[in-house]
């Protein structure tokens, strides 16, 4: 909803948007650029109206402009003319028009260079929807934080991502009191807002007539500083009945020339001066330093724009279409979806349009979107997959959450299908965790908790057939495989470690086939994540689809700014995809996607960072030290069989850390004698461990499931004497795993 | 004495037969070129003394700005029906140009046309003309103060 809030005005109005801030961006130079050639002074009136009097007799009117340049209208001959003026010796130094580029800008701001209404309406529209786009943006971008007080933090995800959120929290507030004084001025214009009626009363007043008194004795005159002064009418010589009206930031009044007193003084009010308040704010005429600072602020909004849609563009793209999706308001079953690389999607889709042949009214949304229950809802059918050991997948990470404060009928019907890898301990924990929630939230299981091992599809049939018999529905699922586009890579070179060919790991590195030319397209690409392979970033997943098997992920080593694709990969006996892969030649393709792997990314900063990695599992490590351009601290742990055997990158290592990239590596060889495994290493070392968490290390574990456990274990160790523990730096984004079976 | 005279004229206007006849006066403000945005122009009747009468024309159609005119605002002609007496802006150089219903009782006796301007970041210029509406000044170019070029009406 909030989102849809986000989106949906901003789609309507970017283009306009564009065109507004871009032009108020430009004209937020004018008032400091006028208010260079001003002087500061404290002058009275009295001292300024004499002044020019003495240099121009013929003056009218004298204006002090909001950036406190001195203007004075004055008859030369019978031409009228305005000129600036020097306060300090009253001379006219040149001639004052206000300037043309600035009213063109004025009126590509205000009205689009539209006479009529129709530019001003559709300016004065954009600038409310912009109220409510930065309104519903900021507890957007606290939720992707991770809650409020996280807010100042760092910013994670793709670059599109990361642009908009780093920049709209940089500039939320300019750009709100841009566009809600904006709004403001455009309400009152049209006499929706009522303006302050500063209906002057009509004032009958009455000069002696006498000859004036010189002007720098006029007490009332005296009274006022220039710095408060908007204009000063003089009294027409030779009309004895004319008067001195002088119109102050303060008030109104008019002055008899005989007397120099006050013939009327009207004050202003607080809420009358409101108004002019709300224009200097949106103006910065009489600020500038504020309205340099919301024009900066302003020139975001392109890029805010253009990030905006792309966003939005992926996102829509990364969801799946249901067909025959119901109206959410008469649906008479939820199905539920936790999915994190959209294969759980295909199953949903699956098992919706059977649910629809079946005459049932079915909504189809990702667990994230639930909010409240459509009124006739009968079942709630949740599929999801588990992330990692036992976490919740992208699209279910804020389902527990909101399923506590969702108003449910007593004794709703629901049934839960895990997707998950039997190999690791928590298989399909995360939908065990739903299945136990709901129940305690007071829903009826229709039967117990039923799993699908690595999408097997006759395991997904066998639950359909047991769903179909529980709601009394002929259920005719035809499950095809989903996979995302996939992009045809080419391989360029391999490194081969171990002697034994049956067992051995091969560095393979890979680029677009046929290749792209870098740069010239690619940054286009990147943001259209067009047919070629997408924006990736070291810990990345490169899903790689074998021939006739089910895609299988591997860990990115390169980043797309490399220019080429990098993966470790270990022969496993029986294994499709790994011999397959370990046996292609330079030449040979390979069909893969990315699948982004956010929150393994590291943060930014100068943090130190240990990495802790076994046997493949070193891949994305190695990736993350070669890009350590900035030289942070980084401490790498890796364990390997022998020194001979399964040493990956040991030349580079060494390199790296000549180069400054790498500051320690230390090693465990299961082989060797005595045997050693990383997590020794670690508790060994756990006094300086414990000082770099201290100092706000993040900590990247990569490699095999026995691994990761052995060496959480060992962290839980050496942090038993500090506050801290492994699942708190889990929970900060500190400590992230990279597990594979 | 001027004034009994006035108010007995002013009553002679109000409460003069339904049959009273009105004139077709045509008004046209030509402004100079000075440099500067749209102007807001009010053209109104005052009597000999500058007791505001009724508005003729006000070019200019956001309220918020009509405060600049400032003679006219402040007598009050803000607050009068402006239906059908009211229109766009008067751009730098160009002729404003409108026909308005005056009753006979009005002319050649003792009142004036007013014109006030204002132009955005620039100087108000309150009563820049005064033109006696007579039978005689019909057809006669006033010249303005400020923005006006030239002020013309035509009985």
């Amino acid at each position: 909803m909030l989102r849809r809030l986000h989106a949906i005005p901003g789609l309507l109005a970017g283009v306009l948007l564009v065109v507004v801030a871009l032009s108020g961006a430009m004209l937020s130079v004018f008032p400091p650029l006028e208010r260079a050639g001003v002087a500061a002074s404290d002058l009275s009136v009295a001292t300024l109206a004499s002044r020019v009097s003495a240099r121009l007799p013929a003056v009218e009117t004298i204006m002090r402009r909001p950036s406190g340049l001195i203007v004075a209208y004055h008859l030369d001959g019978d031409e009228p003319r305005a000129s600036v003026v020097d306060p300090a010796t009253g001379e006219a130094l040149a001639p004052w028009q206000p300037s043309a580029a600035q009213r063109w800008l004025r009126h590509l701001h205000r009205s689009l260079l539209l006479s009529g209404d129709g530019g001003r309406v559709a300016v004065g529209i954009a600038a409310v929807l912009l109220v409510l786009i930065v309104l519903s943006g900021l507890p957007l971008l606290a939720r992707r934080m991770g809650g409020w007080r996280r807010l100042l933090g760092s910013v994670r995800g793709d670059t599109a991502q990361r642009l908009h959120n780093q920049i709209a929290r940089a500039v939320l507030v300019g750009l709100l009191l841009s566009a809600a004084t904006g709004s403001v001025m455009s309400l009152t214009t049209f006499g929706l807002l009522p303006e302050a009626d500063g209906a002057e009363t009509y004032f009958e007043v009455s000069p002696r007539g006498a000859p004036s008194l010189p002007l720098q004795q006029m007490a009332a005159l005296r009274g006022v500083k220039v710095s408060q002064l908007r204009q000063l009418k003089f009294a027409q010589a030779g009309d004895p009945a004319d008067v001195i009206e002088l119109d102050t930031v303060e008030g109104i009044g008019m002055v008899d020339p005989a007397t120099g007193v006050w013939l009327m003084w009207q004050p202003m009010e607080r809420w009358q001066q409101l108004p002019a308040m709300v224009q200097m704010l949106h103006t910065g005429e009489g600020l500038w330093w504020l309205g340099l600072l919301l024009g900066g602020t302003s020139l975001s909004v392109p890029l805010l724009a253009v990030t905006g849609v792309v966003l939005w563009w992926q996102r829509r793209r990364r969801q799946p279409r249901i067909p025959d999706n119901a109206v959410w308001r008469q649906a008479d079953t939820l199905l539920l979806v936790g999915s994190e690389g959209n294969t759980t999607w295909g199953f949903a889709i699956a098992l919706h349009t059977a649910l629809v042949n079946a005459g049932r009214r079915v909504h189809t949304m990702p667990m994230n979107d639930i909010a409240t229950l459509p009124p006739e809802i009968r079942q709630v059918l949740v599929l999801t997959a588990t992330y990692g050991d036992g976490a919740a997948p992208e699209s279910a990470n804020r389902f527990l959450h909101r399923l506590a404060h969702l108003p449910t009928p007593p004794g709703l019907a629901f049934a839960v299908l895990g997707f998950g890898d039997r190999q690791f301990t928590q298989f399909c924990g995360y939908a065990g965790q739903v299945h136990a929630a709901l129940v305690a939230h007071g829903l009826r299981a229709l039967g117990a908790l039923r799993t699908v091992d690595r999408q097997s599809e006759p395991e997904f049939r066998q639950w359909c057939e047991w769903l179909g018999r529980a709601l009394d529905l002929k259920l005719d699922v035809r499950y095809q495989p989903r996979l995302p586009d996939t992009t045809k890579l080419a391989l360029v070179s391999r490194t081969d470690y171990g002697a034994d060919r049956h067992r051995r790991t091969a560095i393979l590195r890979l680029v677009a086939s046929p290749p792209t030319k870098p740069r010239l397209r690619g940054w286009l690409w990147r943001l259209c994540q067009g047919a070629r392979l997408p924006h990736f970033e070291t810990g990345d997943l490169l899903g790689v689809v074998a021939p006739d098997a089910a895609p299988r992920y591997y860990s990115l080593v390169s980043a797309s700014s490399d220019g080429i694709v990098e993966i470790c990969v270990r022969r496993q006996p029986g294994g499709r995809c790994s011999t397959w892969l370990t046996d292609l030649q330079p030449g040979d393709t390979i069909d893969a996607f990315v699948k982004s792997h956010e929150s393994f990314r590291l943060s930014r900063g100068v943090a130190p960072v240990i990495l802790i990695g076994a046997g493949t599992g070193i891949g994305p490590l190695v990736g993350f030290i070669r890009h350590n351009a900035s030289r942070r601290p980084m401490h790498l742990y890796f364990g390997a069989r022998s020194e001979d055997d399964g040493f990956l990158y040991a030349d580079e290592l060494k390199q790296r850390i000549h180069e400054g990239r790498l500051r320690t590596l230390t090693t465990a060889f299961s082989r060797a004698t005595p045997r050693a495994y990383v997590q020794d290493r670690l508790l060994a070392e756990a006094p300086g461990l414990r000082e770099l968490v201290a100092q706000g290390a993040d900590i990247r574990v990569c490699g095999g499931r026995m691994m990761a456990e052995g060496v959480a274990n060992a962290w839980d160790t050496i942090l038993a004497a500090t506050a801290l523990s492994v699942a708190q730096l889990r929970l900060q984004g500190r400590y992230v795993e990279d597990v594979y079976a | 004495m001027q004034r009994l005279w006035s108010i007995a004229l002013l009553a002679a206007v109000l409460f003069a037969p339904a049959a009273a006849s009105a004139r077709s006066v045509e008004l046209a403000v030509q402004l100079k070129r000075y440099g500067g945005d749209g102007a807001y122009v009010a053209v109104y009747l005052t009597d000999a003394q500058g007791v505001h009468q009724r508005t003729l024309w006000v070019a200019g159609p956001k309220a918020k700005y009509r405060k600049h005119l400032r003679d006219w605002y402040r007598a009050g002609g803000s607050r009068e029906p402006l239906d059908g007496i009211s229109g766009a802006s008067v751009g730098a150089g160009t002729t404003l140009r409108v026909t308005v219903e005056v009753a006979d009782t009005l002319i050649d006796a003792g009142f004036d046309i007013h014109v006030d301007t204002a132009v955005e970041d620039m100087k108000e210029n309150p009563s820049e003309v005064v033109a006696p509406l007579t039978s005689a000044g019909s057809g006669k170019p006033f010249a303005g103060r400020g923005y006006v070029k030239t002020f013309t009406y035509t009985l």
